[in-house]
């Protein structure tokens, strides 16, 4: 996450934004007891203000600024003849220098605070160049020319965006500390960071960005400290309401997409020259991968196989029998374009309930098996012999299967220690909210969001058998699937050139697909 | 009247998409047979690289799944434009003169197919979910 390495301070607070990366936030006991504390980043500028009183200090520079600009006359006195005590003392210095004018304040009325949204509109007096959140930029022109009729010159205004981005990079601070709390078992002091960050958060925007992750992951960390772990979860949402979110993250960003379309391609060239092919499928939702490889199978040369597809997904509560009516949509696609086909459904709610004979595959046909971000759900807790982990995969090794496409997030996210979990987590889902951001605008979005949202609650707030976000990295994987047995079977320069192409079509900015020994990866960078 | 949409037919059979298009903008006559799925067939596979795929066999794909023409309209022809993205290993040759796109090749045809899939099934999935 680079967000903030090139982060610039314009106007008068560049002086402590040098300052801000060398100088550590005061400790969270001194806040505590001090009940005006005073503004860590500018008293390391040699300032003495409190924080409670920034944004008034602030309000006040900008009428200095506009009365000194708008009577020179009165500067030259200023200069030589007034005499101030104590200008550290921002606040009270400010006071006085604005008595010394007799105009009537008149200030730009372009700083606004919209109470509601949490959003703050930045004005040029007070911008810089921020390009890691142009969305605000965005709204000034806009917002400029509907709001400058309404508004009067009164104590209403305020200007927080050079605190902002001070504000971002505090949260993130906040948030490691209060994890760092929760690792030692210092409840109290972790709630109390909560709090500190609840109101810090009204102060960031919260739309894009660092507030957007940095209001999950206070959320997360809320349920873990007050729900306890486990009660946190909330995977409680109904199986409809899961694949809901899943077709809208499918659709918002190309990481599903991506994950489908290789699969799919790997697939096709293991079951080159055979004619009964048997696919099982370890999470179906909408079966969205099928419809793809149905149509290249209709295409092939010399004629479509018989494709058999066994789709295993969480039961329905409510009588609907969700996976039969995927597999006859399916099945009257397949019958569309002429291929044989036959569908199965197994529902079972945890993937290590599943059975080898549930599938009833036939020894006679070319078997593959699909797993889209489902095997790091079994990694539970005590890696033993008898971890589910091992049973699954010595099951889908006693199938032989021609092929077994294995799709997961390369992020290291089951370490045993929940500070290193946590700011991993932090790392890796920040990046993937500015990915998603660079994907064109659809309605899908918000919902997409959720489906992330639930993710990262449950690799912070969940222990034990309701933590299934276990998360490991690629290496981990390799070694895993060669301990059971399997050998690793290149993607061919097909697969990295459809990739590639997926890519170009949904023309989303900063995706990148990389080969790594013979695996493919999507990542995205800003 | 007959002779004339065969005649047009005819002509309509040696002309590039754009051309072909725009016929279908003149009168309802132009518009019926401009958008004959025959046309769109030739459009989409005098170009592109032999997929190893009969004729017939194309057909009875394509059709059921959408038709030759949303095939071209919303796939092959977006992703023959010249994209200001990133330079990529198997960038197509470039237009020249807003000529007829240059060939498709392999994987280009593959990927607009299965996305010509996937948006017919999604069509067909959302519509009976509302009953």
């Amino acid at each position: 996450m680079v967000l903030y390495d090139s982060a610039t301070l314009g106007g008068s607070c560049s002086g402590s934004s040098s300052s801000s990366s060398s100088s550590k936030p005061p400790p969270l006991q001194q806040r505590q007891q001090t009940q005006q504390d005073i503004d860590g980043l500018l008293a390391g500028a040699g300032y003495r203000v409190r924080s409670s009183e920034l944004r008034k200090v602030a309000q006040r520079l900008e009428r200095l600024e506009t009365a000194m600009v708008n009577s020179p006359a009165d500067l030259s006195q200023l200069a030589s003849d007034t005499i101030h005590y104590n200008p550290s003392d921002l606040a009270s210095w400010v006071d006085s220098l604005l008595s010394e004018f007799t105009q009537p304040p008149t200030c730009p009325s372009e700083f606004i605070m919209d109470p509601e949204t949490n959003q703050t509109v930045v004005s040029d007096a007070w911008t810089t160049a921020e390009p890691h959140m142009p969305q605000v930029h965005q709204n000034i022109s806009y917002e400029q020319q509907s709001l400058n009729n309404q508004l009067t010159v009164d104590n209403q205004l305020t200007v927080v965006t050079a605190m902002e981005e001070d504000s971002g990079i505090r949260l993130v601070h906040m948030l490691m500390t209060c994890a760092e709390c929760v690792q030692r078992g210092d409840f109290s002091l972790a709630t109390s960071c909560l709090e500190d960050m609840q109101g810090l958060l009204t102060r960031v925007n919260t739309v894009c960005g660092i507030g957007k992750v940095a209001g999950h992951f206070i959320d997360a960390l809320s349920r873990r400290i007050f729900q306890g772990i486990g009660g946190g979860s909330i995977n409680g949402g109904s199986a409809y309401e899961n694949e809901i979110l899943y077709h809208h993250f499918y659709e918002a960003c190309p990481y599903l997409k991506f994950a489908h379309f290789t699969a799919n391609q790997a697939i096709l060239e293991a079951f080159d020259g055979h004619d009964c092919v048997h696919v099982v499928d370890f999470n179906l939702m909408h079966g969205l991968q099928w419809p793809a490889l149905i149509q290249a199978l209709a295409l092939r040369p010399g004629g479509p196989p018989l494709l058999r597809l066994t789709g295993i997904g969480p039961p329905s509560p409510d009588g609907r029998d969700s996976l039969r009516e995927i597999g006859l949509r399916l099945a009257e696609l397949a019958r569309s374009v002429n291929v044989r086909f036959a569908f199965r459904g197994v529902a079972a709610s945890r993937l290590e309930d599943v059975k080898p004979w549930m599938l009833q595959v036939n020894p006679k046909e070319s078997v593959a098996v699909n797993s889209i971000m489902q095997l790091h759900r079994l990694l539970g807790s005590d890696l033993n012999r008898n971890s589910p982990i091992v049973t699954v995969l010595s099951w889908i090794r006693s199938l032989n299967p021609k092929i077994m496409t294995v799709v997961e997030q390369e992020a290291n996210h089951n370490q045993p220690g929940f500070l290193d979990r946590f700011t991993e987590a932090l790392h890796y889902y920040s990046t993937m909210f500015d990915s998603l951001e660079a994907c064109t605008v659809q309605p899908n979005k918000a919902l997409a969001e959720i489906y992330i949202q639930r993710e990262i609650a449950n690799v912070v707030s969940c222990e034990g058998s309701a933590r299934v976000e276990r998360h490991e990295p690629l290496s981990k994987w390799r070694t895993r699937l060669s301990g059971a047995g399997f050998r690793p079977l290149h993607l061919g320069s097909n697969a990295y050139k459809q990739a590639s192409m997926l890519l170009t079509l949904f023309s989303a900015e900063g995706y990148s697909v990389e080969e790594n020994d013979g695996c493919l990866t999507l990542g995205w960078h800003s | 009247m007959n002779l004339d949409e065969n005649l047009l037919y005819e002509v309509l059979k040696h002309v590039d998409a754009r051309t072909l298009a725009m016929a279908s903008c003149v009168s309802k006559l132009w518009l019926k047979t401009a958008r004959d799925e025959r046309l769109w067939e030739l459009i989409c596979t005098r170009h592109w690289a032999n997929i190893g795929c009969g004729t017939q066999q194309l057909r009875s794909v394509v059709l059921p799944l959408g038709g030759f023409r949303r095939l071209h309209s919303r796939y092959l022809w977006p992703l023959s434009k010249p994209q200001a993205a990133s330079p990529l290993p198997w960038a197509p040759p470039k237009i020249i003169n807003s000529k007829p796109p240059a060939r498709w090749g392999k994987d280009e045809v593959h990927l607009c197919l299965s996305l010509l899939s996937i948006q017919y099934y999604e069509k067909m999935h959302f519509t009976s979910r509302r009953r």
